[in-house]
């Protein structure tokens, strides 16, 4: 036993915005397959959203990362990041990162 | 007239239990008897493989000398996971309608199993888990599948009447080929790099028997109900089943050179046996060998599907490989020539299992019911 103080990391607050896209559109169109494919309520989505709240099981996700690679032409590797995101806001997030950048340019280039 | 309650261990008894169900359900929507020869391999002492680990009792119940019911109580040797500690089975209750003959054959299996220091009874099973659990609650009417059972819709409410309450459902599900929605997944990409996929032919299944085995006590051994599987009992299915396999009836996925991951499908054999008598004439064997020459399925089973708990990647890749093993090659090549294709049992709170089959366009089409309950100890008289 020691008396030093017990540190308790702080936990982050839930997000309140989405994460910044790189087109006016990008979020609506990654939302769309979000509830499509995970089949969600759309009534449901916000960044704070957890996955669990919205019945996404590991499977759901897996479908998501498909739908979104087809949408955008990407390649979103299963990342530990990935598996690690809690809500929509950071899934999303680890999404638009994991992108390939080429890809992403290629998404700017093409809408 | 009186009912009696006798056990079955003469061999004229044990035949009389063994051949029951065809006698007492002939006729009734949606029953088609098993082959005697099939069900003998399971519930014959002298042949069945629950017999060398376990203990099993059967009765029969008789009334003014017509048989009118059966059932078997059994305590297995391992402890099944998830259900209580002192736990033994009840099964093969098959009965006319008539909650007096249920009754009386329930009190004799509860007393047999209280005499083998059971503190709850749990059921029905034939003989275990990896036999065929459960009670038809739902879906009486569909067609028969292999290793499926068959109960009349009076039982539930009879064994419910006394006192017995569900412990847990299991769900199977069918995919129809006019319905068929497995289609390859919207990317060809290779999500899983390190993994290498190879199928099981009727020519490579014995040798993958202890593959199978070795994955299914691995990846089911967190689920309710589970207890391991014996290479005997495996042996047994697959040699049975071989000659009938479709070219490619399963897959085994490797990782790094180890199994990692296992799908098993297996033709629906009561195609086969359609129309024929449980204990066929002579006439009846020449359908059945002629059938059997020329068979080719049209409906089938999945009957294994899971991943080795050595399989250490993140939950992404783990439901990326089911996926990929649950669509994948083997699937994509039955569904060409199915009329359809029934996966399960699956517990009902396997809720990753249950989203990828609901996903890929399984629907539900049977419920079965495994109920239990405490024994009450026996009232000792002063």
């Amino acid at each position: 036993m020691t008396d030093e103080p017990v540190i308790v990391p702080e936990r982050p607050a839930p997000p309140t915005e989405w994460p910044e896209m790189t087109e006016p559109d990008m979020l609506e169109r990654i939302l769309k397959i979000v509830v499509d494919e995970g089949k969600i309520d759309a009534t449901l989505v916000a960044p704070a959203a957890t996955l669990e709240s919205l019945g996404l099981m590991s499977i759901d996700v897996i479908a998501i990362l498909m739908g979104l690679e087809e949408e955008f032409d990407a390649y979103i590797p299963m990342t530990e990041d990935l598996s690690a995101a809690r809500n929509l806001s950071e899934l999303i997030s680890v999404v638009l990162q994991q992108m390939r950048p080429d890809e992403l340019q290629a998404l700017t280039s093409r809408s | 007239m009186t009912l009696t309650i006798t056990p079955a261990n003469s061999r004229r008894d044990i035949r009389t239990f063994i051949d029951l169900p065809p006698v007492l359900y002939a006729g009734q929507p949606g029953y088609q008897p098993p082959l005697r020869m099939d069900r003998a391999l399971l519930l014959d002492p002298r042949k069945g493989a629950f017999f060398k680990q376990g203990r099993v009792q059967y009765w029969l119940a008789r009334r003014g000398g017509a048989v009118v019911g059966r059932i078997s109580a059994q305590v297995g040797q391992q402890k099944a996971n998830a259900v209580p500690e002192g736990a033994g089975m009840f099964g093969c209750l098959d009965t006319v309608d008539d909650g007096q003959v249920v009754a009386a054959l329930m009190h004799a299996a509860q007393d047999w199993l209280r005499a083998q220091g059971c503190t709850h009874i749990y059921g029905p099973m034939l003989l275990d888990i990896n036999g065929e659990p459960g009670l038809l609650i739902d879906g009486f009417d569909e067609p028969a599948m292999s290793m499926t059972p068959w109960h009349p819709a009076y039982l539930a409410a009879h064994i419910e009447a006394l006192g017995l309450t569900k412990w847990h459902d299991l769900f199977s599900f069918r995919l129809m080929h006019d319905e068929q929605t497995l289609k390859p997944a919207k990317t060809s990409r290779n999500r899983l790099p390190f993994a290498t996929f190879r199928p099981i032919t009727p020519a490579s299944v014995i040798r993958d028997v202890p593959v199978l085995r070795d994955i299914y006590n691995d990846s089911w051994r967190d689920n309710w109900g589970f207890v391991p599987i014996t290479l005997t009992d495996f042996k047994g299915l697959t040699s049975a089943l071989r000659p009938y396999l479709p070219a490619e009836t399963g897959t085994v996925a490797e990782v790094d050179g180890k199994p990692a991951a296992i799908l098993l499908i297996i033709p629906n054999m009561y195609e086969i046996s359609k129309g024929i008598a449980a204990s066929p004439s002579v006439l009846g064997w020449l359908r059945l060998g002629l059938r059997a020459l020329r068979f080719r399925p049209k409906s089938y089973r999945i009957i294994l599907l899971g991943i080795a708990s050595e399989f250490r990647y993140n939950q992404l890749e783990k439901a990326a490989l089911l996926i990929k093993m649950f669509e994948g090659a083997t699937l994509q090549k039955i569904t060409k020539t199915m009329d359809y294709i029934e996966a399960g049992w699956v517990l009902e709170d396997n809720a990753a299992m249950l989203g990828m089959i609901s996903r890929a366009g399984f629907r539900r089409n049977r419920t079965f019911r495994i109920y239990g309950k405490p024994l009450c100890p026996v009232q000792q008289k002063d």
